[in-house]
């Protein structure tokens, strides 16, 4: 009895001291600078057995390597330097060969039309250096979709090597802007964020402005002058449907959705005064949350809805202010010089992007909610009406130049919150009033 | 006398209670609020001595004067490099061994010019030189005692600040890759079973046969030679100035301030990354904005633009492990 004790706490003690880690000399290190390059990605064309397989597969890889390219934070690799051709997924990748041409990212994947007629895709995200995957997910579709699919792919991609959600399973609104300066036609149009899918929602016989997207529907709210009067209205993308939104007896504008879709907050003009108002959308009680006798417009509500940023003259020029949701504690929040407008506050919280009017140039800014951190994006004769990205990271907004005594038409650009990485927005025609779809679900 | 007894009885056992329960605490004590800094004092001959078994017979003998010469040199010159901070004094003293004064001056006085960060004082560095132009005569003809000092202040200095390493980029250029490819792709074709991943082992197995080739004293890495903090610093130095131009940060990330990851690295004798492992597992799994910045830090650790990190082969014993702290806390 004695003797197993004796037996057992010398085993004990010869796994603890096992266990003692090896006292070794170590060198510690602190790494503190570094640089914001685009990290170099490879997306190969994905596999498909059959011609139509393969040519879905080589449109799905363009699509998803432009999508990357255009966040700023990738560098696709031109496909002509891939030593390793489109691997089928059943090998491992050569990853020396990728490294040879400084990949350090790579995208692999399959495509096939399945026997129901619908289309099986299959990626895969590669480390190269540490030649281990990162992700791997795959998805039926009917084959038209193939485009949205190969959206939701960047996205993944995306969130696994920035840790932020995506923002390619987009679209954007706009006010199409066709015709002489006289007579301008404005249509309401759609199209995903990548330009494809374009389509015009109106037929410009109203002007139409501010389009909005819901964050949680497929619908648009907007400012319409039918019968000229303005007002708000809010329009289905799927029926196709408008709709009135309220009977005030002034003219409404500046309308947005509350971030859970189901009030919309707005400003009304009435008797010399603009006060901003939020309307619920089952009820459709309005309730009145502002009473300076200034004018009081542009609210944008916080991703909490506890709080609502818009501008003010209130106190001698046009200023950000923020409120609480129900109309208390307002603070002034803009000290810079000029005048501030049009805030909308970011998906993430963090920042509240704006338009600033200075010296008779315009910008696009974002400033934290307390108004600290002043940061300028963009600057040209005329910028304005920035939209958030989904994911907090980018802006969208719409820029006229001045080319002597010409004023362009306008146009649509992002720009990323770094402010390096400004791309134009292709479209048909002119475009203003850019507005930012929620992740689509 | 009643009185007196209770008085005294009294005072006594205020007395023991004060003795027994303390003073009584009327303002809360502040504590002292000072951060303790490290002073390290290193003696900077014992330090800076891979070549030592060498030198230490040459000074006995008159005859090779000449040879002598350039060995304390290096072993004073080398360091200055180094520690940055004070640059003012630095090209002085290598500018002064030209001038061959004959002044009487001996060791004694050098301790004090060298604290001085005054770059005017020209007489008061001569003796540096002096000392080594006549080490023949002394019995010991090493300058120890004069750059000591200097040198704990110097390595003092240099861990206080912050080494900035260079920005250089690396540029990377798709025409000049698209031609090294053809040639890559050339030879694929002559010979394609020769996979990329040979390369690093022949070039270790290569490393291997020049270093077995140097003199013994220089591979055996030598644990009891104790290591200085000047030198630990260069390392790191080295390290940093390896690693940081493959660090890519994630600029615009929301939380970016706590995003610091450590990375754990076993070195191979070459200086390339045998392993890298990232530390806090736990978080890597959880939290996906962390798995994104330790995926990028392991990235810049493992990427061959930036490694092998040529650091002193006889210490390899010292960085055969590296921990990394990645912090970008400060860039955003």
């Amino acid at each position: 009895m004695f003797l197993p004790a004796m037996v057992r706490i010398s085993v004990f003690a010869a796994l603890l001291l096992a266990f003692v880690p090896m006292a070794s000399a170590e060198l510690r290190v602190d790494i503190t600078q570094g640089n914001a390059e685009p990290l170099p990605i490879a997306v190969t064309d994905f596999f498909g057995a059959t011609g139509e397989d393969a040519r879905i597969g080589r449109e799905m890889a363009a699509v998803i390597s432009a999508d990357l390219q255009r966040s700023g934070l990738f560098k696709p690799i031109d496909r002509r330097a891939f030593i390793e051709g489109d691997g089928s997924l059943a090998t491992l990748p050569r990853f020396g060969d990728w490294r040879i041409i400084n990949t350090q990212a790579l995208v692999q994947g399959r495509t096939q039309l399945v026997a129901d007629g619908r289309l099986r895709v299959e990626f895969r995200l590669w480390d190269v250096f540490a030649e281990q995957q990162m992700v791997g997910l795959a998805y039926f579709t009917v084959p038209d979709n193939w485009r949205r699919v190969a959206h939701i792919i960047s996205d993944a991609i995306y969130k696994r090597i920035t840790g932020e959600d995506g923002y390619f399973d987009t679209r954007i609104v706009y006010i199409a802007e066709s015709g002489p300066a006289q007579r301008r036609i404005k249509r309401l149009a759609i199209m995903d964020q990548d330009g494809a899918n374009h389509r015009f929602l109106t037929d410009g016989s109203s002007l139409v402005l501010t389009p909005r997207f819901s964050p949680t529907l497929q619908e648009i709210t907007y400012l319409s002058y039918h019968g000229n009067t303005p007002r708000v209205y809010i329009f289905n993308i799927d029926s196709g449907r408008q709709e009135l939104l309220g009977n005030f007896p002034g003219m409404t504008f500046a309308p947005r959705f509350s971030p859970d879709g189901q009030k919309v907050i707005m400003s009304l003009a009435q008797n010399g005064k603009t006060d901003i108002h939020v309307m619920d959308l089952r009820t459709r009680q309005s309730t009145q949350l502002t009473r300076s006798g200034a004018i009081d417009t542009s609210p944008s509500y916080s991703p909490d809805a506890a709080q609502v940023v818009f501008n003010s003259d209130r106190g001698g020029s046009q200023q950000l202010y923020v409120m609480n949701g129900d109309g208390s504690n307002v603070q002034r929040i803009s000290f810079g010089d000029g005048r501030y407008a049009t805030p909308v506050w970011s998906p993430r919280g963090d920042l509240i992007a704006f338009t600033k009017i200075s010296r008779g140039q315009f910008y696009i800014g974002v400033m934290r909610p307390d108004g600290s951190g002043e940061r300028l994006l963009a600057e040209d004769f005329l910028v304005e009406a920035p939209t958030w990205a989904p994911n907090g990271r980018v802006l969208m907004f719409f820029r006229q130049s001045k080319r002597g005594e010409m004023v362009t038409d306008p146009r649509l650009y992002s720009v990323d919150l770094t402010g390096y990485n400004e791309r134009e927005v292709i479209t048909p025609v002119g475009g203003s009033d850019p507005a930012w779809s929620p992740i689509i679900p | 006398m009643n009185k007196g007894l209770i008085f005294s009885i009294g005072f006594h056992a205020a007395i023991v209670a004060v003795a027994w329960f303390g003073l009584p605490i009327l303002s809360p004590i502040d504590p002292l609020d000072e951060t303790p800094i490290f002073v390290e004092m290193v003696d900077i001959s014992d330090v800076r001595n891979a070549p030592q078994p060498t030198v230490k017979p040459a000074p006995e003998e008159k005859p090779p004067e000449p040879e002598k010469k350039p060995e304390p040199k290096p072993v004073a010159k080398a360091p200055e490099p180094e520690p940055a901070p004070p640059p003012p004094p630095a090209p002085e003293i290598a500018a002064l061994p030209p001038e061959p004064e004959p002044e009487p001056e001996p060791a004694p006085k050098q301790p004090e010019p060298a604290p001085e960060p005054e770059p005017e004082p020209k007489p008061e560095p001569e003796p540096v030189p002096e000392v080594k132009a006549e080490p023949a005569p002394k019995p010991e003809p090493k300058p120890e005692p004069a750059p000591a000092p200097p040198k704990a202040v110097a390595a003092v200095a240099t861990l206080k600040k912050k080494p900035t390493p260079p920005k250089e980029k690396p540029e990377f250029q798709v025409s000049s890759l698209l031609k090294t490819l053809e040639k890559i792709k050339e030879t694929r074709a002559a010979e394609p079973e020769k996979p990329a991943k040979e390369e690093p082992t022949k070039d270790f197995a290569a490393s291997i046969r020049s270093a077995l080739k140097k003199p013994n004293q220089q591979v055996k890495s030598d644990l009891d030679q104790p290591v200085s903090m000047t030198e630990l610093d260069a390392m790191r130095r080295k390290v940093i100035e390896s690693v940081t131009p493959c660090w890519n940060i994630n600029p615009g990330a929301k939380n970016a301030k706590n995003l610091a990851v450590v990375i754990r690295m076993s070195m191979n004798p070459d200086g390339t990354v045998g392993a890298a492992v990232i530390q806090d597992q736990n978080r890597y799994y959880s939290d996906g904005f962390f798995q994104s910045a330790a995926d990028a830090a392991k990235r810049a650790v493992l990427n061959p633009r930036c490694n092998p990190i040529k650091l002193p082969a006889d210490r390899y014993e010292i960085w055969k492990t590296i921990e990394i702290n990645f912090d970008p806390s400060e860039l955003l």
